[in-house]
């Protein structure tokens, strides 16, 4: 049985730099949650996601959203087989391990309602039949922060389903340099497979049986709870960010080895958990205010046990 | 010295770059009579050259008044400014002189957002009996005292006995063995007073959530930082005292570890604060 750190290191040696997105990638993998990737064009989010699905052996999908798309084109559909004389279903790209919904925010809400549902049932319908998703499932859909015309914004009830946000900067020289000097003349290579789809579904049944704390558990409902009470923020995050972050909290000190949870763990993701979770007063914006500066503010304010 | 980080009220308001590497508030003496004077510093390190400090907030004077400040600044060989503001004050009637918090908004380029940076609070017990400090350095000098009353007390004896052995043998000029001089005993001086031992001790009499987190907090304390820090910030700043970081790391074990694995955690705990009391190993 193999630790999901052989995983992060398998990551890195596709990756170059971007340490926090690849570890928030296996943690979210550990959790057993959706991931929101944000960042510029050209900053490895769909290399991340390819190369963390060839780590486990998994099938990878990837799905280009854009205005007219269908959720036909997600789930899958029904065909009329003229030979045999009956419908017969084919699967849409939705079926698979690692599921990458590329700029997310370009499509409609109807065809984001469609992977969205299934990201919460792991399972789709088509036409009369519900079909379980392939253990494990991950969607990792990503964001361009730039680029807002066409774009339709995400409702805060299907952001919600993700357990965290990441957002990916730019290499810093040292580590372009080394994009160019690999990459420059051949493709990226995949590290194969460093684990299996059983050791994955091993690793989320041990992390879930992580312990934590009751002061713990309160630490991070003060967190979740102080987004609520925070004056720059319209709508705080919901009980299930509390989940999202015990959840993570848990991935985090099994991918560690450790058997608990400690306030490092809940401090270092609250961030990533509730960063797309608060709707933020329209001040913040007229004044040119940093959201990423309130929400350090929110987990800073609240002193851990 | 410590440093907590906790982020500012407003986000948008012009902070200074500053890397802050250290900040620390401490009181000269922990216990004054009414009316004495005594001295907080507030001691701020910045990893760049500066010439001033205007960004330092002070926290609030509770029974105390300020009757000077004075501030200085040194550029440290390795390119970093110290900052050191000198209060003196002035304690009010008795009950406690709180001074509280002292903290600077700035944005660490390290992190790229406004963080605040802030000391702990400092309070000095002003009482009306003579102050019996508890202190290391106050105890010494009590003791000292006391000394000095002893061996003068043993010289007077010492000529006294002399005297009287001298008028008898005026009186009675036989043979007699010499006077002996009684030495004062050796009197070790007690260890001075450690928090972090205080809590160490009561933590081994009483293995308990109360003794363990308050030795934990004794232990954050002892590395440098504040209450309500967690273990990333005590190690960051525990440096390469290898038994204090052994001991961070069994004491958050044993403080949020499943029941089954606390003994152990609180066993090593144990180890690794005797050999960091007892100064072994790590250069303490």
């Amino acid at each position: 049985m193999t630790h999901p750190r052989e995983v992060v290191r398998a990551l890195a040696q596709t990756i170059v730099g971007q340490t926090e997105t690849v570890e928030a990638l296996v943690l979210a993998l550990v959790a057993g949650g959706h991931v929101l990737l944000e960042g510029a064009p050209g900053v490895a989010k769909t290399l991340s996601c390819r190369a963390l699905a060839a780590a486990i052996g998994g099938s990878f999908k990837r799905i280009q959203f854009t205005p007219d798309l269908l959720p036909s084109d997600i789930v899958g559909t029904r065909i009329y087989d003229q030979r045999s004389g009956e419908f017969t279903t084919v699967r849409g790209p939705v079926f698979a391990n690692i599921v990458l919904a590329d700029e997310i925010n370009r499509a409609p809400a109807k065809v984001q309602s469609a992977l969205l549902e299934g990201m919460q049932e792991h399972r789709a319908t088509i036409g009369p039949e519900s079909l379980p998703f392939p253990e494990p499932f991950a969607v990792l859909a990503t964001m361009n922060p730039f680029d807002g015309d066409g774009t339709y914004a995400l409702p805060f009830a299907q952001l919600d389903r993700f357990l965290a946000k990441i957002v990916l900067g730019n290499p810093t020289r040292d580590e372009e340099r080394t994009i160019v000097d690999r990459y420059a003349a051949h493709d990226a290579t995949f590290v194969s497979a460093v684990a299996t789809l059983d050791d994955v579904r091993h690793w989320q049944t041990e992390a879930r049986a992580v312990f934590l704390d009751d002061r713990i558990r309160d630490y991070l409902i003060d967190i979740v709870r102080a987004s609520r009470e925070t004056p720059e923020v319209v709508h705080g995050a919901s009980p299930r960010a509390a989940l999202a972050l015990a959840g993570l909290a848990r991935a985090r000190a099994y991918l560690e080895g450790r058997a608990f949870v400690t306030p490092d763990d809940v401090r270092s993701l609250a961030p990533a958990v509730l960063r797309h979770r608060l709707s933020f007063d329209y001040r913040v914006a007229a004044t040119d205010g940093d959201p990423e500066a309130i929400v350090a503010s929110i987990v800073a304010r609240i002193p851990a046990p | 010295m410590s440093v907590a980080q906790a982020g500012p009220p407003a986000p948008a308001a012009p902070y200074p770059r500053l890397h802050i590497v250290a900040m620390g508030m401490h009181a000269d003496r922990r216990l004054v009579a009414p009316h004495d004077r005594f001295s907080v510093t507030i001691d701020v390190v910045v990893s760049q050259k500066r010439d001033r400090l205007d960004e330092l907030v002070l926290g609030n004077f509770d029974d105390c008044t300020i009757v000077g400040d004075e501030r200085r600044h040194t550029i440290l060989p390795n390119g970093d400014t110290q900052f050191l503001e000198v209060l003196t004050l002035e304690a009010g009637s008795p009950g406690t002189a709180t001074i509280s918090a002292a903290h600077l908004d700035a944005i660490d380029p390290k992190v790229g957002h406004p963080l605040r940076y802030s000391t702990d609070p400092v309070s000095v017990r002003v009482t009306a009996a003579p102050p019996i400090d508890s202190t290391y350095v106050s105890l010494t000098a009590t003791i000292g005292r006391y000394a000095r009353w002893l061996t003068v007390l043993l010289g007077a004896l010492a000529f006294t006995m002399f005297g009287v052995s001298f008028a008898l043998r005026r009186r009675r000029p036989s043979a007699a063995a010499p006077p002996v001089i009684a030495q004062a005993p050796a009197v070790p001086l007690p260890a001075p007073p450690n928090a972090l031992a205080l809590a160490f001790n009561a933590f081994s009499l009483a293995r308990d959530e109360r003794t363990l987190l308050a030795l934990r907090a004794q232990l954050f304390a002892e590395a440098g930082v504040a209450a309500g820090a967690t273990l990333s910030d005590a190690l960051a700043r525990a440096g390469m005292r290898r038994s204090l970081r052994i001991a961070l790391v069994e004491a958050e074990a044993a403080a949020f570890g499943p029941a089954a694995a606390r003994v152990k955690a609180g066993d090593a705990l144990v180890e690794a604060l005797e050999a960091y009391l007892s100064g072994s190993g790590d250069g303490r």
